[in-house]
């Protein structure tokens, strides 16, 4: 027989269980006033052939993160930053699947991608959706567009092309041999040696190595440069006077451990860029790193300004400690970046469209006393505007050291130590 | 030898096995194993970890990868492959199921990398396994050493399945299932056999293409098309077919790209991918049954009858 009793005694505590509930639910929110979340989505390479320095990045985001909310809690602001990190594999669908995916839930401010390929791939759709992203990497000349949704905290690469050139030229080269990665940065990075150097007096040998970015495996590309060289000598040009561009990220390691397997590759310098300066996978690897240090290789780094009190040390030190390795100099960036966006939301609020308005006062603002990375003035296309890059050496002891800097303005190298 | 050349003997040997094994688990199970990807990925890091934590050469620990591939294996068939062949699924079926399982080893690679950098502060997303490799005549010993090891693997499961009873119970049932289940063959341990096998060769093709590029956690899914690419050219339905079909893509993808660069420019590596494909492409237009279907034995007389008619 059923017993209608007990059903009106459940129903009655489960009532009194739901009013009690929502009685202290009020209560608690008003001791408490409401503090709102902002979120801020970094897109960073956490695979692929950035991932060191996507590794560097998140540590540096997160730390930036924390050290926000702790200076929006101490001011008592009603807000909190709260930081999403998605893997873009070094990807360029990837990336904007992802932009898409967090543009569908509200986010409107995002840090990343790294690489140009990636930032190119999300600038119409975010350009279309009024999206401020902004990238601590991304340096190809093709993205240097007034009035975009993208800006970026590193300069690009019409500033960097000419640095190698006269870097090459000062190390008594006179023959170049190019092998770069065929995406956006590489081909515009390849197209500005090839015509600066020849304005020096150098030649650019005709054969130039352009290979899949997605590439992990690089003997044949070796055995090609090893033949390029061979031929070089040949003409009777002497090593000395012969040099390798290698335009890179990461897959500068086993590049340069199959070009390791070739005596000559050792006999001549090599010259790298930002995408390679600092690469952990290239000091950490057993044969690529004492390769580099043989052969030379001297990679340039934009230089950036000094600021007032920078945390250059407090992020470098940070990185140090969590991931037992010298963080890259975008990572300085992206520490920037998360502070001078999230001092944008707090200023105009969560509002894209004002924080782009804003953004390059805030930036300059704030990087001129604070900033990890030193300095950062925006250009008219939202880019970093120094001009100056460090040229950083791999050595034989396996660390990465300064040795020289080359001037913007006069186009020369001021060398710190000599290697050639 | 050239640098090129050892790297290509090696990359070619585990293509042949990879490709073996996908062939392996096709004419058993009806499976295209998608799973192949990450099961070589795996039987690289299996090695990667014994070198690199337990010291001495990354030969010592292929063993430890062909048992974790099996142990792959096992778990596919057990947890997707069998419940899914019980329920008559279509071949796609089967195949996507492959791709799930993947995903879920891909993942697995992932966090197994995080773990490494974390707590023995280790790099291992980009590793050049041939910097552990030992010296033979001044070489390197990969070169020698993996080719004859893929041939004596190859040699000994023709044995297997020519000489033992469970290798021809095997044979029967890949031919002809039905009439295996009738004889009271059990067809499930053969199947079961076969994902040991095949997870096996993967794995351990794995750990041999790490000697030959650079070993990443998307080593194997980047190189997926070309196990694939060897099994079709082998035919697909012939285990020694898909082996030589292996081997033959990878020096093809190594030999065929640097002697056309080499002839016609560097913009040829571009089409990297596309070579040993189109090579495909044009044994299976010319022999519809891949190189299972060549006449080998009649080969070497149609061959020295073609040159006389060329002399005459």
């Amino acid at each position: 027989m059923r017993r209608p009793g007990v059903a009106v005694i459940a129903v009655l505590l489960v009532g009194l269980l739901v009013l009690g509930a929502s009685c202290a639910q009020r209560q608690q929110a008003e001791k408490k006033p409401t503090v709102e979340t902002r979120t801020l989505v970094a897109l960073f390479p956490l695979t692929g052939v950035l991932s060191t320095f996507g590794e560097n990045a998140k540590v540096t985001a997160t730390l930036a993160t924390k050290d926000v909310n702790e200076w929006l809690e101490r001011e008592g602001k009603p807000w909190r930053l709260d930081l999403k990190i998605e893997d873009t594999a070094t990807d360029p669908p990837t990336a904007l699947q992802k932009m898409k995916t967090w543009f569908g839930t509200g986010v409107k401010f995002f840090i990343g991608p790294y690489a140009s390929g990636e930032c190119k791939e999300c600038l119409t759709f975010a350009n279309a959706n009024k999206i401020l992203f902004v990238a601590s990497s991304s340096t190809s000349p093709a993205l240097s567009i007034p009035n975009d949704s993208l800006f970026r905290f590193c300069p690009d690469d019409l500033v960097q092309s000419p640095a190698v050139a006269r870097t090459a030229w000062e190390a008594g080269v006179r023959h170049l041999i190019i092998s770069w990665r065929g995406d956006t940065w590489g081909d515009g990075l390849q197209k500005g040696i090839s015509e600066a150097f020849p304005k020096l007096g150098g030649k650019v040998y005709p054969k130039g190595i352009r290979y899949d970015p997605g590439l992990e495996d690089f003997p044949k590309e070796a055995a090609l440069l090893n033949d390029y060289v061979n031929d070089l000598v040949r003409q009777g040009v002497p090593k000395s006077q012969i040099g390798i561009v290698l335009i890179a990220f990461e897959e500068v390691a086993p590049y340069m451990a199959a070009a390791a397997k070739y005596p000559v590759l050792k006999e001549v310098p090599w010259f790298g860029t930002d995408g390679t300066a600092h690469s952990a996978a290239l000091q950490k690897h057993s044969v690529a790193g004492p390769f580099a240090a043989k052969a030379r290789f001297v990679s340039t780094m934009f230089a950036p300004g000094a600021a007032e009190k920078s945390r250059f040390d407090y992020v470098k030190d940070h990185v140090q400690s969590v991931l037992n390795r010298e963080t890259d100099a975008y990572s300085y960036n992206v520490y920037d970046m998360v502070w001078c966006l999230a001092l944008c939301m707090d200023e105009v609020g969560y509002d894209s469209e004002k924080a782009m308005a804003i953004l390059p006062r805030v930036t300059d603002q704030w990087t001129k006393v604070n900033g990890a990375s030193g300095h950062v003035v925006l250009n008219e296309a939202g880019d970093r505007a120094f001009a100056d890059y460090e040229l950083w050496y791999l050595s034989e002891s396996g660390e990465w050291e300064k040795i020289g800097i080359w001037r913007g303005q006069t186009d020369t190298v001021d060398w710190i130590k000599k290697i050639y | 030898m050239a640098p090129w050349l050892a790297s290509g003997l090696v990359y070619a040997s585990a293509l042949a096995l990879t490709a073996g094994g996908i062939t392996l688990l096709y004419i058993t199970t009806r499976t295209f194993n998608f799973a192949h990807a990450s099961m070589a990925t795996w039987g690289f890091y299996v090695a990667y970890t014994g070198t690199v934590l337990y010291g001495g050469s990354p030969y010592r620990y292929f063993p430890l990868s062909f048992l974790f591939g099996s142990l792959l294996g096992v778990v596919c068939y057990v947890g997707l492959n069998r419940p899914l062949l019980r329920r008559r699924a279509a071949e796609i079926t089967l195949m996507m199921s492959t791709l799930g399982y993947d995903l879920v080893l891909l993942s697995g690679i992932q966090i197994y990398c995080d773990y490494l950098t974390h707590t023995f502060r280790l790099f291992p997303r980009r590793v050049t396994m041939s910097s552990y490799d030992a010296e033979i005549f001044g070489m390197s010993a990969s070169p020698l050493i993996l080719p004859l090891t893929a041939i004596l693997i190859l040699t000994v499961f023709h044995l297997f399945l020519a000489k033992t009873k469970f290798g021809i119970s095997m044979r029967a049932t890949i031919e002809n299932p039905l009439l295996a289940g009738v004889s009271g063959m059990n067809s499930d341990k053969v199947y079961l056999a076969a994902w040991v096998v095949g997870g096996g060769m993967a794995s351990l093709g794995g750990a041999f293409m790490s000697m030959a590029m650079t070993g990443t956690p998307v080593m194997g899914m980047m190189t997926l098309p070309f196990m694939f690419a060897g099994a079709i050219l082998g035919g697909l339905y012939s285990l020694y077919g898909g082996i030589l079909g292996g081997f033959l893509v990878g020096l093809a993808e190594y030999g065929a790209v640097y002697y056309l660069a080499m002839l016609g420019g560097p913009w040829v590596l571009g089409y990297r991918m596309a070579i040993p494909l189109l090579i495909m492409a044009i044994v299976l237009l010319v022999f519809p049954s891949g190189l299972a279907g060549l006449p080998w034995g009649s080969l070497p007389r149609k061959l020295a009858g073609a040159m006389r008619g060329v002399k005459s």
